[in-house]
């Protein structure tokens, strides 16, 4: 029984020149293969365009957003909860902002900071007072370094 | 050995007993496999490291396909003229092990069987035991994998899909599109410099090129993203991760995708045995596996035709959009494709005796039912209409054509498909559904053909209507709802003119040279059916034709029956509907290509006064191959303009329809997290996509996001094409309507509960 197989080949005394030249190309692309695992390929990689770190971004949402409001409460006072998820590999310090637009006038209600570390979440949780210039207001959240903005609908008492 | 000093004697007797113990003479299994599987222990128990993944890969590839078809007496000199064979069977074997590692698992307190150690137990119990199976085998079936690599110097193909999977990456960090047209460029050059220089090339060195050309291509394709790519592939791959996250797969009641081994249990155990993420199996693995469906057609032509003509064979497949574009993204197709050209490959190898090609049909049938069953119900029908086929021709002939071995094949899929699909996992209702359409339907002969219009010219246009416009599909889903699903509330200000659906144009490039684009287009359709037309040419001929040989006639006959199943599909709108006529294309494509090079080589021979006619004709036929290539692949895009193509660009309607990126992912895990059991969700013809693949919110989803149909406590999922697109889609029955996605109704009456700037989720 002969035994020829993938790797070896048992009778096979002298190494022919065909044979060094695949061990010595089989040689080369295992350095390759180890070294590209290495912090120094990962940076040839990334200088080849080949390896990219995925773009940091935000996520902005309301933790209740099942259960929010639809109403402004008749003191006019509303606890705003929202949460900032930091996408991305390093900590970052969102500034936020909580806003009302009626008839295309803003008004700012409330700011801050929130510093979230990579891959965390931040949940801020704030009370703002709402202006009931017309049948419904329209509250913004929006944070800095980002597009994300979130909104609520909210509809004035009616006595106003 | 007496003459030789002491030392020596010892030295040269332990090399005799090491060189007796590698041959296995002394043993039941050849040392050289125990070193291979000790190799692969090793592999995978390190497989953090990509050297030893890639060692792992290629043994796993190669060494249990090695093994099973010795132990079926497979001889190495057909495997060697049908390199197909091998992954093949490596593929029912892993298949094989898998599953048994699954079912037994559980019984002996293995709870999630299919990791990586268990698998490994299993695969040191059943490479060995192939090895004993096939320990008495004739040294004519010890395949010699060296004789078939070939000399160092053909391996530069293997290049190409390397540059690709670089050109992908490239192309997804915003680096540019130049290497991918490299690729496609030198794809395109290979076809009529192969079809030239085909005759003098070796065997294994086209088997090469063909390998590198069709890998190359469809890496282009399925390495975008991060994420998997395509429509089927979202869903496939929902099911895959299921069951690596589970470690086990269950026989019971399933749906079809769940039933798919090639989708659940094989995928899973190559990811528990390679390591890695489990999307590389998709993205990478099972093109790789699939790229040797052209090398098969080529191995099958250079049985009955020349070289020259059986690169052209298989150069017709490679061309097809079908294949490097569309079967990426269908994963189990890729996989039954390539058992399916090793089951013909096998019924057609008249180098293999009775009992080895019985046997390694009826393996590779088994394999094909349980991979995929579409694939499987065609090849059932295949191997039955060419045995009726055959007898009936028989008997206007002299010399009887094989049929037993058509016969078996089709029992055992037939047997095997009855047992899996229906007591084994209860996944049969794709074929009611089939005949459900069909009794509702009727057969729906020639759907899309207008008055005055004749049958031949409706059949080349296929189905089709005429196009829907954005208010006429609003208001026929907004009946539909009304009066189907009656449970939907949408809100009364939905109805306002001011919210209706207005079109969308989806981004395109300019057309800088309009007559060159008309031309184009007009080559491609002709090259196209040019096709189409010689395949009826061919089978006709080769099946009834006085003076074949019996291999030619069989083939003839096969292709008649493909032919019936493709206008089949043409003919019937059910059918079309039920099943893609591109999806048959390409397996029916397998046999029709190399009748088509036959048709091509006959004629070469009939006038084959002069050397040149043969290069003049087959030239000439990879410059219409080339025609249809560039069309397909969008490489004359930057001249032509129109819809810009995914594998090099990243605009277009495949970018926008297709392409996942991170916020959509993280977007949809929320929405998964944040919805109530009991919820509508809106998410559009595509956006239903990103669901599919990252959560597995199925059930009430509806895909008509238009102010009338959305429910008023609905939560709306929107895609990054929806919101910075703004493009939308909605499905009708002739085809995809684009238009504006309705944020101005959704701002003004629904709260943004979720944003990453780029995605958002909607809800009241």
């Amino acid at each position: 029984m002969s035994s020829q197989s993938f790797f070896f080949r048992a009778d096979d005394r002298v190494v022919s020149p065909r044979k060094k030249i695949i061990i010595v190309i089989a040689v080369i692309v295992a350095i390759v293969l180890i070294v590209i695992q290495t912090g120094f390929g990962q940076s040839v990689l990334k200088a080849a365009g080949l390896s990219h770190p995925s773009e940091p971004f935000v996520e902005l949402y309301f933790p209740s957003a099942n259960a929010l409001p639809s109403k402004v409460p008749a003191s006019d006072h509303l606890e705003i909860g929202f949460a900032v998820a930091n996408v991305g590999p390093t900590t970052h310090r969102f500034a936020w902002q909580v806003s009302e637009e009626t008839d295309k006038v803003e008004i700012k209600l409330a700011s801050g900071h929130a510093v979230v570390p990579a891959s965390q979440t931040a949940v801020v949780s704030q009370r703002i007072r709402v202006y009931c210039l017309s049948e419904r207001v329209h509250l913004f959240v929006s944070v800095t370094r980002s597009s994300a903005r979130i909104t609520l609908w909210l509809s004035c008492p009616s006595q106003r | 050995m007496a003459e030789l000093p002491q030392p020596a004697v010892i030295e040269r007797a332990s090399l005799a007993w090491l060189r007796r113990l590698i041959t296995g003479r002394w043993t039941v299994v050849p040392a050289a496999w125990i070193i291979e599987l000790l190799f692969l222990d090793l592999a995978v128990a390190e497989n953090s490291l990509w050297l030893l993944r890639v060692v792992a890969v290629l043994l796993l590839a190669v060494l249990p396909g090695q093994l099973l078809l010795r132990a079926l007496r497979v001889p190495a000199a057909s495997i060697g003229r049908y390199i197909a064979y091998l992954p093949c069977a490596s593929v029912a074997v892993l298949i094989a092990s898998s599953l048994v590692v699954d079912v037994l698992g559980p019984l002996l307190r293995v709870h999630e069987p299919l990791r990586r150690w268990p698998l490994l137990i299993v695969l040191n119990l059943v490479i060995p035991a192939l090895a004993r199976l096939g320990h008495r085998a004739a040294p004519s079936c010890e395949l010699k994998i060296s004789e078939h690599i070939g000399h160092v110097h053909w391996f530069w193909p293997l290049l190409l899909p390397l540059a690709s999977v670089v050109a992908a990456a490239r192309l997804d960090n915003g680096d540019g599109n130049v290497l991918a047209f490299v690729v496609l460029v030198a794809v395109a050059v290979m076809i009529p410099t192969c079809t030239v220089l085909a005759n003098g090339m070796h065997r294994s060195q086209t088997n090469l090129i063909l390998y590198s050309s069709g890998l190359a291509l469809m890496l282009l394709t399925s390495m975008r993203s991060a994420y998997v790519v395509g429509f089927d592939i979202n869903s496939e791959y929902f099911d895959f991760h299921q069951t690596v996250v589970n470690g086990i797969w269950h026989l019971g009641h399933l749906n079809p995708y769940e039933a798919m081994l090639s989708l659940t249990v094989l995928p899973a155990s190559l990811h528990a045995l390679v390591g890695g993420q489990d999307v590389w199996i998709f993205k990478l693995g099972y093109p790789a596996l699939f790229a040797f469906f052209p090398v098969a057609i080529f191995s099958l032509g250079t049985r009955f035709l020349s070289r020259r003509a059986a690169f052209v064979a298989a150069a017709i497949a490679i061309v097809q959009a079908y294949f490097f574009e569309q079967q990426p993204e269908i994963a189990r197709q890729e996989l039954a494709l390539l058992i399916f050209a090793g089951i013909m490959g096998a019924l057609l190898d008249s180098s293999l005796e009775r009992g080895p090609q019985l046997r390694l049909v009826s393996v590779l049938g088994v394999t094909l039912v349980v991979c995929h069953y579409s694939t499987t119900y065609i090849a059932i029908f295949l191997c039955l209409s060419a045995c009726f086929l055959a007898v009936t021709v028989a008997r206007r002939k002299s010399a009887p054509l094989p049929v037993l071995p058509w016969l078996i094949a089709a029992a055992v899929m037939s047997v095997s498909a009855v047992i899996w699909y229906v007591p084994a996992t209860y996944s049969g209702s794709n074929v009611s559904d089939v005949a459900q359409s069909l009794r509702q339907s009727g057969i729906q002969l020639l759907p899309g053909r207008l008055k005055g219009e004749n049958v031949i010219s409706a059949y080349f246009n296929g189905p089709r209507e005429r196009p829907t416009s954005p208010i006429q599909y609003e208001r026929s889903v907004a009946t539909y709802y009304a009066e189907h699903m009656r449970y939907l509330a949408p809100l009364a200000a939905a109805k306002n003119p001011a919210y209706n659906l207005r079109a969308a144009t989806p981004p395109s490039l300019p057309d800088h040279a309009p007559l060159v684009a008309s031309g184009l287009a007009d080559a491609e359709l002709l090259v196209q059916q040019s096709i189409n037309a010689l395949a009826v040419v061919c089978s006709l001929m080769f099946a009834l034709r006085r003076r074949s040989n019996p291999l030619t006639r069989i083939i003839g006959t096969v292709g008649i029956a493909s032919l019936f199943v493709l206008a089949a599909s043409r003919l019937s709108g059910t059918l079309a509907a039920d099943y893609g006529s591109s999806r048959l294309f390409l397996q029916c494509l397998f046999i029709l290509s190399l009748l088509e090079a036959a048709l091509l080589e006959m004629v070469v021979t009939r006038l084959n006064s002069r050397s040149w006619v043969g290069l003049t004709v087959f030239g000439g036929f990879s410059l219409l191959l080339l025609v249809a290539f560039v069309g397909n692949s969008g490489l004359d895009a930057p001249v032509t303009g129109g819809n810009p193509p995914l594998i090099l660009y990243n605009k277009g309607q495949d970018y926008a329809a297709f392409y996942p990126n991170a916020q959509e992912k993280v977007t949809a895990q929320w929405l998964a997290a944040a919805v109530p059991p009991q919820r509508v969700i809106y998410a559009d013809y595509f956006g239903q996509l990103q669901l599919d693949q990252f959560t597995s919110l199925r059930t009430a989803v509806f895909n008509d996001v238009t102010p009338r149909t959305i429910d008023r406590h609905a939560w709306i999922f929107a895609s990054t094409t929806n919101v910075v697109d703004h493009l939308t889609w909605g499905a009708t029955s002739s085809g995809l309507v684009n238009f504006v996605f309705p944020a101005q109704f959704l701002d003004q009456y629904f709260n943004v509960v979720y944003s990453t700037g780029s995605t958002e989720v909607f809800h009241r």
